[in-house]
């Protein structure tokens, strides 16, 4: 049997993104409903420490309209993913002058306003390991149905760009995995730089379910 | 012998002197600098040698010597560990002493250098910044028309800076950039210390903002370097004076 290498593409991407989902809802899971915003830390812990996990970063943060206000339960490996697993300590009290409102970046507000989960990036993370990343996050729930945060893990995309060339490399036009903006996170041409918004016309194969699509160029 | 490409740079002295000045000097910039609050806690001594890449024997002393300035105590027990000091006098006590220190020319390298950073950030981030990111640079240029106080207004400069290596999606830059605040934040940001120079800061930030929402390349990057230059000029001349006034000393 003979597979076009975009569907093994378009295969492997959607694998990759829906087994981030469901480690993601995993901790979910933990957290949902009523248990203490705090004990998703035994649950993370294991999934950073896993060999050969693709996540550097992963846990939950909290809507500051909850009773319990801004908070954060995130763990991170830092830069390069190689150390040891430490926990985010972001400024919270919104009266400060270094105040980390995450509650305007998409990773928080997309979840938040659609109800639904969301891949945000590629970006360069700013506050945990300054790498350029890709952010998995969905809504966590309250009673009632109410939005009370988002759980979500973060991978680098250097690690997804690796799984991704050697299929792309079979690819004979130009092709790109593209987010929503057309922004590359990874390509088989070298003038299609990861990172750049990609604006010519092409031919565009949206992945079920995920903001990414492969666009097949020329 | 006749140097062949640039073998003499490999054995240049390093940079920065001893590694326990060089610790010294970031934790006792960041306190006076008001980045690291009076009674707020310092990472543990492991966390702070990995966080530098420098041995634990070097953070140690490191603290020994913060706690001889007056500028960190430790407090034993369970609850203990270094804590900041409420160190009065602050930024401008912090640019005048690293002006003394620096010299000139050191003084302009540093600019060069923060120029091909930053200017190179701000021609990527016209190129490739999103939606997302733009808002974000506004949103910075607010925060430091909004800035009530000379800490305010670096600390929304320097965020302002980040976000701007962040949108150009290059992580090194980023990096480069959050590394070099450390240096240039105090020697050219403090300087502006007049309505007229705290109008141009303003100004060459719009400008810079501008022109990547125009997507001009080329004009983000002469914004960028022009605002850098600028700031060079001012604490140059603030150099000038203090180095001026200082006792020449026997001939």
């Amino acid at each position: 049997m003979v597979i076009d290498p975009l569907e093994a593409l378009t295969e492997r991407v959607t694998r990759l993104c829906e087994s981030t989902f469901a480690a993601v809802e995993g901790l979910r899971a933990v957290v949902e409903p009523g248990v203490p915003a705090a004990s998703i830390a035994a649950a993370v812990r294991p999934l950073l420490e896993q060999p050969g996990t693709p996540l550097v970063g992963a846990g939950l943060v909290l809507d500051p309209g909850t009773a319990a206000g801004y908070g954060m339960e995130w763990w991170h490996r830092g830069r390069g993913g190689e150390g040891p697993v430490r926990r985010l300590e972001p400024v919270l009290d919104p009266d400060a002058d270094d105040f980390y409102d995450y509650t305007v970046l998409p990773w928080f507000a997309v979840p938040r306003d659609t109800g639904a989960r969301h891949v945000t990036g590629p970006y360069v993370d700013t506050l945990c390991t300054t790498e350029y990343t890709l952010t998995f996050t969905v809504p966590l729930f309250g009673a009632g149905r109410s939005f009370a945060g988002v759980v979500g893990a973060d991978i680098v995309v250097d690690w997804l760009e690796r799984r991704l060339l050697p299929l792309l490399h079979r690819c004979e036009r130009p092709a790109a995995l593209v987010n929503a903006e057309r922004r590359v996170v990874a390509a088989n041409r070298p003038e299609l730089v990861t990172g750049t918004v990609l604006t010519g016309p092409g031919e565009h194969r949206p992945l079920p379910e995920l903001p990414l699509s492969v666009l097949v160029l020329g | 012998m006749r140097d062949r490409g640039g073998r003499a740079s490999v054995f240049a002295p390093l940079d920065g002197g001893r590694r326990t000045d060089a610790v010294v000097r970031r934790l006792s910039d960041g306190i006076r600098l008001g980045l690291l609050r009076a009674d707020e806690q310092l990472p543990a001594e492991t966390e702070l040698a990995s966080a530098f890449g420098v041995s634990l024997v070097t953070v140690r002393e490191a603290l020994t010597a913060l706690r001889e300035q007056g500028l960190v105590a430790t407090r034993r027990g369970r609850h203990g560990g270094s804590f900041v000091r409420d160190v009065p006098g602050g930024a401008g006590d912090v640019l005048r002493e690293r002006l003394r220190a620096v010299g000139p020319a050191q003084l302009r390298d540093l600019a060069d250098h923060y120029v091909a950073i930053f200017g190179t950030a701000a021609q990527l981030a016209a190129d490739r910044a999103g939606e997302h990111d733009v808002a974000l640079l506004a949103e910075g240029v607010a925060e430091l028309r909004r800035a009530p106080d000379a800490d305010a207004r670096r600390r929304a400069e320097s965020r302002f800076h980040t976000e701007l290596a962040a949108a150009a999606q290059s992580p090194r830059l980023t990096r480069e950039v959050i590394g070099l605040q450390s240096e240039v934040g105090p020697l050219l940001w403090l300087a502006a210390t007049t309505e007229a120079a705290r109008d141009e800061v303003r100004q060459r930030l719009e400008g810079v903002l501008d022109a990547v929402r125009d997507r001009d390349g080329a004009r983000a990057r002469a914004e960028a370097s022009a605002h850098v230059y600028a700031a060079l000029a001012r604490a140059s001349a603030l150099q000038l004076v203090l180095l001026g006034e200082e006792d020449p000393g026997p001939w």
